[in-house]
């Protein structure tokens, strides 16, 4: 991966975004996880430096086929389109304007559930777990 | 005083919790048939647990986070998720083992056939895992896993000489009548029961639910290098019983019933009550084990909330998957598929899995981004590596003697 | 296109071999040879061998110690469909030769006489007669001895 400069927060920050940033785990506001770093959003400068910002953080399992080589990736990608309700589904995009800090673990400045459509946790939660007794208590 | 009794309490279930249906129709097998001759097996896989978990436990001490947490960002996500398929699919067939081993201590207890036990056994699990806290969770099985100890009073009473039996397994040697690809079957096999992956996972995933913090290293240190060797001790009490009872009157084990006789025959109806109480706390406490291994291996891996420390609400991925494996353990236990034969199955495939499974938790306590001062010393990395060898040949010979022996036949 | 045809190709004979080896792990042959068939008389004679001293032994535990009583019929059941597994997988292979017939005959004749000894000890455990089961002790113990010197004869040099 190419030595990106951050656009955002950490502002200026020149870092090796496969060592940093890729496969971090993501932390919300409520420091709750909420995912891993997936994959990166980059978009090429306007001007004509050929310099490349990571303008966001795709999270989630739509994010992650094409990352994966070859035909496994083709066919995560392919199972991912086939689950999702939506007609042409994206994965979940982070615009990296609400990266808190970096670090072991990536936080950000939101809480989860506003994080796009956080579909199978949602689907899981509404159809499965909360219609067992005693969902709503840690078992602390 | 109070931090004595933590500590022994911390001892007393890594003791308890060590043993699981592997270890008890591997150990018990093993002894029937080859007598003493395997006991060096034992050995060699508590040493390499104990080395293993302890690197385990300290990631997770220092990091805060567990083994397949880490492993993505350290690996990258394709290598991540190779290991996390493989030991997802090992930790299955040990979960439906362990849900059969169940309904089997059940069965031995009340007559009832164990396929009438199979969805209670694992709708029983489920509710424990849903319910219990995880601290206490893992001390009553843990400490009722101590009823196993039955089996070391037995072997007391049974074996005259324990100078003899130290001399017998000091020089091993493949019993006439044996081949040495059976030999080096059951020596696999025996060493897969004892190094199971889904152990040093749980052990990691529950230094993070449990919250340890540096000071608990002491703690973890003194559970591991006590505990485990006595977990061990069981697992060779277990050998030499069946090796005083079975082997002369050449009864090969094929059934837990069986696993049962020696102490039966020696201590009677109290010493068969115990020894029942054993195999069903032993079972159980590795069911709730694995079933969790498979919901913090997938959970980890996503970077979803998990843990028994969230509502379930706030993990519904996590439960999800715990509820979904015990669903499908329990279907396939009531295929009536032979028990004993998918133990024997999943000691064996765990073997093959051990090296994906051990490999990254040695790349990461070397690692000073994770542990800062504390990583490896230049022995500890020496036996490490050494031990690492040894897993690989066991993992590259393990489905070639299979086959030729025809499954240990 | 070609290669990724031929490479699916390959990675489905692999799949089809190793699900064969896998298969064959647990699978029992017709018998080709007439030593190969004594051997697996042999091996179905240890079997039941096995099953009977199981019996045996949880007999006379159950006589010193009076044992539970759902434990020993599970023990004993456990002992009677073993010989029984083996008897029937046995009874179902193909004796290569009429020399053969005769070693069948005889492995057929007491291993079924032992799953049938088997037989009436499970059914006097499942009803909770344990001292019912003492008396049929001399009766196992004879067929374990018969069935050891039966190994020892298949064992030797072949007829």
């Amino acid at each position: 991966m190419d030595d990106d400069p951050g656009v955002t927060r950490p502002a200026g920050l020149v870092i090796d975004a496969a060592l940093e940033l890729l496969d971090r785990q993501l932390v919300d506001s409520d420091d709750s996880l909420a995912g891993k770093v997936d994959d990166l959003e980059l978009t090429p400068s306007e001007d004509d430096s050929h310099v490349l910002y990571v303008t966001a953080i795709l999270s989630g399992p739509g994010a992650l086929g094409p990352r994966l080589p070859g035909r496994l990736g083709r066919a995560w990608s392919a199972l991912f389109d086939r689950l999702h309700p939506a007609e042409h589904p994206e994965p979940i995009r982070i615009s990296f304007g609400v990266v808190q800090s970096l670090g072991p673990r990536i936080r950000i400045s939101m809480s989860r559930h506003h994080l796009g459509v956080n579909s199978f946790e949602h689907w899981t939660r509404e159809h499965i777990i909360r219609r067992i007794p005693g969902s709503g208590d840690a078992s602390q | 005083m109070k931090r004595l009794i933590s500590v022994t309490l911390g001892i007393l279930t890594a003791i308890g919790g060590f043993v699981d249906i592997g270890d008890l129709v591997a150990n018990a097998a093993v002894g029937a048939r080859f007598r003493w001759n395997l006991a060096w097996v034992v050995l060699v896989g508590i040493g390499g647990i104990i080395l293993y978990t302890e690197m385990a436990g300290r990631v997770a001490t220092l990091t805060k986070r567990a083994t397949f947490d880490i492993v993505r960002e350290r690996l990258g996500p394709r290598m991540a998720l190779g290991n996390l398929v493989a030991s997802m699919a090992v930790t299955f067939l040990t979960l439906i083992a362990e849900v059969a081993g169940v309904a089997l201590a059940l069965e031995l207890a009340t007559s009832v056939n164990y396929l009438l036990w199979i969805p209670m056994a694992a709708a029983l699990v489920w509710l424990v895992i849903w319910r219990v806290r995880f601290e206490r969770m893992e001390e009553v099985f843990g400490l009722l896993g101590m009823a196993l100890v039955v089996f070391a009073v037995a072997a007391w009473r049974l074996v005259p000489s324990w100078g003899d039996v130290v001399d017998l397994a000091t020089h091993p040697h493949v019993p006439t009548g044996e081949g040495a690809p059976t030999y080096w079957y059951y020596a696999i096999a025996l060493f897969g029961a004892a190094m199971t992956p889904y152990e040093v996972f749980f052990f990691s995933s529950g230094a993070v639910e449990e919250g340890w913090t540096h000071k608990d290293l002491v703690t973890n240190r003194a559970n591991v290098f006590v505990g485990f060797p006595l977990g061990g001790a069981l697992s060779l009490a277990i050998m030499s019983c069946t090796a005083m009872v079975l082997a002369p009157a050449g009864i090969g084990v094929d059934h837990l019933s069986q696993v049962a006789l020696p102490v039966a025959a020696t201590l009677g109806r109290l010493g068969l009550a115990v020894a029942l109480l054993g195999f069903f706390a032993a079972t159980f406490g590795a069911a709730l084990e694995t079933g969790l291994s498979l919901g913090y291996s997938v959970a980890q891996y996503f970077g979803w909330p998990w843990g028994k420390r969230q509502r379930p609400v706030d993990a519904a991925r996590f439960h999800a998957v715990v509820l979904v494996a015990l669903m499908i353990a329990a279907a396939v236990g009531l295929t009536s598929i032979d028990p004993i034969k998918v133990t024997e199955y999943s000691i064996v495939f765990s073997a093959v899995a051990l090296p994906l499974t051990y490999f990254p938790i040695l790349v990461l306590a070397n690692d000073p981004e994770y542990l800062g001062d504390q990583t490896n010393g230049r022995l500890r990395n020496l036996l490490a590596t050494v031990y690492l060898v040894v897993i690989v040949a066991a993992a590259v010979a393990a489905i070639p003697l299979m086959i030729a022996t025809k499954g240990g036949g | 296109m070609t290669s990724r045809r031929a490479s699916r190709r390959t990675v489905a004979a692999l799949a089809v071999a190793l699900t064969a080896m896998l298969a064959v792990t647990s699978c029992v042959g017709p018998s080709r040879t007439r030593s190969d068939f004594r051997r697996k008389a042999d091996t179905t004679v240890d079997n039941v061998r096995g099953a009977v001293q199981t019996a045996i032994l949880g007999i006379q535990a159950t006589d010193r110690h009076s044992l539970q009583a759902a434990y020993v019929s599970v023990l004993l059941g456990d002992a009677e469909e073993d010989a029984s597994a083996a008897a029937d997988t046995f009874a179902g292979i193909q004796p290569p030769d009429e020399r053969s017939d005769r070693v069948r005959a005889v492995t057929n004749e007491l291993v079924g006489e032992s799953v049938d000894a088997l037989a009436d000890a499970r059914i006097v455990a499942r009803r909770g007669d344990l001292a019912e089961l003492t008396p049929m002790l001399p009766h196992l113990r004879r067929l374990a001895r018969r069935l050891e010197r039966l190994s020892a004869d298949l064992d030797g040099v072949g007829r």
